[in-house]
């Protein structure tokens, strides 16, 4: 399941500066819509990071915005950053940085203008997470939360966190019970 | 030698135009007036739809999830299943149409000739049916948080109504399209619900703790205002506000609604009167609804025998989140069956009313036949408890009730009075059933006869959580004199 460049990402780490595949550069060290230039594992103290796919349109993807807030804010102390990637080939700066303020999001925020991030985690839909480790290894990926059943149908109680929990896993160094889920949301168009 | 030139020739020139139109899927020939004709309305700038389908690139981009939600006919959101009743303004996609678009995407979404992509319809933006005979606009913004469970709220909008009304159309237009999921009007002509107005520091009321003396109708995202056919009309009368409940989807980000309403009134009053005939009736007061936990499939059915011969306008349904099917069937004297409303996959947030494309002549004679199964089992996502409970009948929404309510007139207007008759019978037995179940439990349940059972921890006392759930707020709202939270024995004599 670890694509090569994943493996090839743990080294980066050790080798950032010396490292030249444009891939694995757009995650060692890329630039947000208002930006700033982030290598995220050049923090000795980041132990994790959470990239979470988003779209400014898709309604599931935005019902989770304060989630993800909330999730931000709880485990950062603890070593977790968080980056919204916009799989949206085509969405502008302009359109992102709005999208980002209406919904009072906090985290760098990308556009994937060349799909690297997608293909590099098999994203499909919008939203779908994915907790890293510094070693490059892929602790969760899927939804945050089963709210939504399906496109249009959403839970009314018992919800499980499970982005939540991988996190919670993770931090307390326990093994993630639930590690992929299928993420409910709107599909990551490949067209250019 | 000349005939078969001749079909050689057409042959020719048909069989390339038939082969590509069957082969070749395009946006330009089949996707687009599919999409302008049933999704645009609601997808473009400024109306409820969360993105616009307006061009290739809106339509191609998002193909796998509209594919996917075509398929699974979430949208366009239409619930009645095919086959049962003909209605106005349907917004089902046929089989060939999911089929093509399936073709469509599957073929990589291609444009086919540009030029020939037909043109948008003309929209209508403002009202869609003309300047309002009253417009009325709530008072105060309600705010809807940006995330977490939807919210259910009523607003009032104190008209008064200065004298009786005839209303052919309703139409709502909200502020915060992106979370108003959808609303339904009521009537209060004893200006009950004023007094409730903001009683918990927010603009509105919580729940339904208003005296209901008509309704209007209601509004969900979609749908599309028109007026009631031929001189019908819905009354109005002297004195009413409209109440109008609405339920909220949190978008992700804080909005603030502030809807307006804008009345169309008839000029003079129908020729005939609108009869509902809602079977059972009191959304099933009278049917002692009370459904175990994990029972999957909990039936009630009921009937009503129209004594002359009608013409139904349109039809309804509503119940809360656990029913699962709702279904209403004329069995006409002549021994025919007629299906007039079916919906398999029921849910309380699309709650709509369907009118019949023509109206249904039903024979006097004919009964009505509704059919309602409830889900209340761990694999119904709609169930409002985790893991399930006993449900019964009542008025909160994690409570059950139901009922299927056809709109009628009386084919003969003398007849008129003797339909209304019939109906008033109708709803009186289901009343004094509820009553009969009502006495019957509080009989069972005598707080005197059961003090020593209910009284767990021996305290002497009988505290709310010792009371079975449907006497606690009768008993401790009435008998609670020393508002100590419990009971004592003087208290329950």
């Amino acid at each position: 399941m670890e694509p090569c460049l994943l493996r090839c990402f743990g080294l980066c780490c050790l080798l950032l500066s010396s490292l030249s595949a444009a891939a694995a550069d757009q995650l060692i060290e890329f630039k947000d819509i208002a930006g700033n230039d982030h290598q995220p594992f050049k923090d000795k103290k980041t132990k994790a990071i959470v990239v979470v796919f988003i779209s400014t349109d898709c309604p599931i993807a935005n019902y989770y915005q304060p989630s993800l807030a909330r999730l931000k804010r709880d485990y950062e102390k603890a070593g977790v950053q968080f980056f919204l990637v916009h799989p949206d080939k085509r969405l502008k700066q302009k359109d992102a940085a709005k999208h980002a303020k209406e919904f009072k999001i906090t985290a760098p925020v990308v556009i994937d203008t060349k799909h690297q991030w997608v293909k590099q985690f098999k994203a499909q839909k919008t939203p779908e997470a994915i907790l890293l480790s510094r070693e490059g290894k892929v602790f969760y990926q899927g939804r945050v939360d089963n709210t939504f059943v399906d496109l249009g149908k959403k839970r009314r109680v018992g919800i499980q966190h499970d982005l939540k929990n991988a996190l919670q896993a993770f931090v307390d160094g326990k093994p993630i019970k639930v590690a992929r889920t299928k993420p409910i949301g709107c599909f990551i168009s490949t067209r250019d | 030698m000349k005939p078969s030139i001749l079909v050689f020739a057409l042959l020719a020139i048909l069989s390339p135009i038939t082969l590509h139109a069957e082969s070749k899927v395009t946006f330009s020939g089949d996707i687009a007036s599919v999409v302008f004709s049933k999704c645009t309305s609601c997808h473009r700038p400024g109306q409820t739809g969360p993105f616009a389908l307006m061009t290739y690139e809106d339509v191609s981009k998002r193909a796998k999830t509209l594919r996917s939600v075509i398929n699974e006919r979430t949208m366009p959101p239409w619930h009645p299943v095919a086959g049962h009743g003909e209605f106005r303004n349907e917004r089902r996609l046929s089989k060939q149409q999911i089929e093509k678009f399936n073709r469509w995407v599957d073929a990589g979404c291609p444009i086919g000739d540009k030029a020939k992509i037909p043109p948008l319809p003309k929209f209508t933006d403002g009202w869609q049916l003309g300047e309002p005979d009253l417009i009325v606009e709530m008072k105060k913004g309600f705010d809807v948080p940006a995330d977490g469970p939807d919210v259910y709220r009523s607003f009032v909008f104190p008209i008064a109504l200065p004298e009786d009304k005839w209303v052919k159309a309703v139409e709502l237009r909200p502020q915060a399209r992106s979370v108003v999921h959808h609303a339904i009007f009521f009537l209060d002509n004893t200006g009950s619900a004023r007094k409730q107005d903001g009683k918990d520091g927010k603009p509105g009321i919580h729940g339904m703790g208003f005296r209901i003396t008509g309704a209007l109708g209601g509004y969900v995202p979609g749908s599309s205002v028109a007026f009631l056919p031929g001189d019908l009309a819905m009354p109005m009368t002297k004195g009413s506000d409209i109440v109008m409940q609405t339920h909220f989807h949190p978008s992700g980000k804080e909005e603030t609604e502030k809807a307006t309403i804008g009345l169309y009134f008839a000029d003079k009053p129908p020729s005939k009167k609108l009869v509902p005939i809602q079977v059972p009736p009191l959304f099933s007061f009278g049917k002692g609804i009370d459904i175990p936990a994990g029972e999957g499939e909990y039936v009630v059915t009921d009937k009503f025998t129209v004594p002359v011969d009608v013409d139904a306008v349109s039809i309804g349904g509503h119940a809360h989140y656990i029913c699962r099917e709702m279904k209403m069937v004329a069995k006409l004297p002549d021994g025919s069956e007629k299906s007039l409303l079916y919906i398999d996959d029921w849910n309380l947030d699309w709650q709509d009313r369907y009118y019949f494309k023509d109206f249904v002549r039903l024979p006097a004679g004919t009964e009505v036949h509704t059919k309602l199964v409830y889900d209340n089992s761990a694999e119904n996502p709609n169930n409002p408890y985790d893991p399930p409970r006993r449900i019964r009948w009542g008025r909160q929404s994690t409570d059950e009730m139901g009922s299927m309510t056809l709109l009628v007139t009386a084919a003969n207007k003398a007849e008129s009075v003797r339909l209304q008759a019939a109906t008033r019978r109708y709803t009186i037995q289901g009343v004094a059933g509820g009553n009969r179940l009502v006495a019957q439990f509080l009989k069972n349940n005598d707080p005197k006869r059961n003090f020593t059972k209910w009284d767990k921890n021996k305290d002497g006392k009988l505290q709310r959580s010792e009371m079975p759930f449907l006497l606690r707020r009768r008993y401790f709202d009435q008998f609670d004199i020393d508002g100590d939270g419990a009971l004592g024995k003087d208290e329950v004599e």
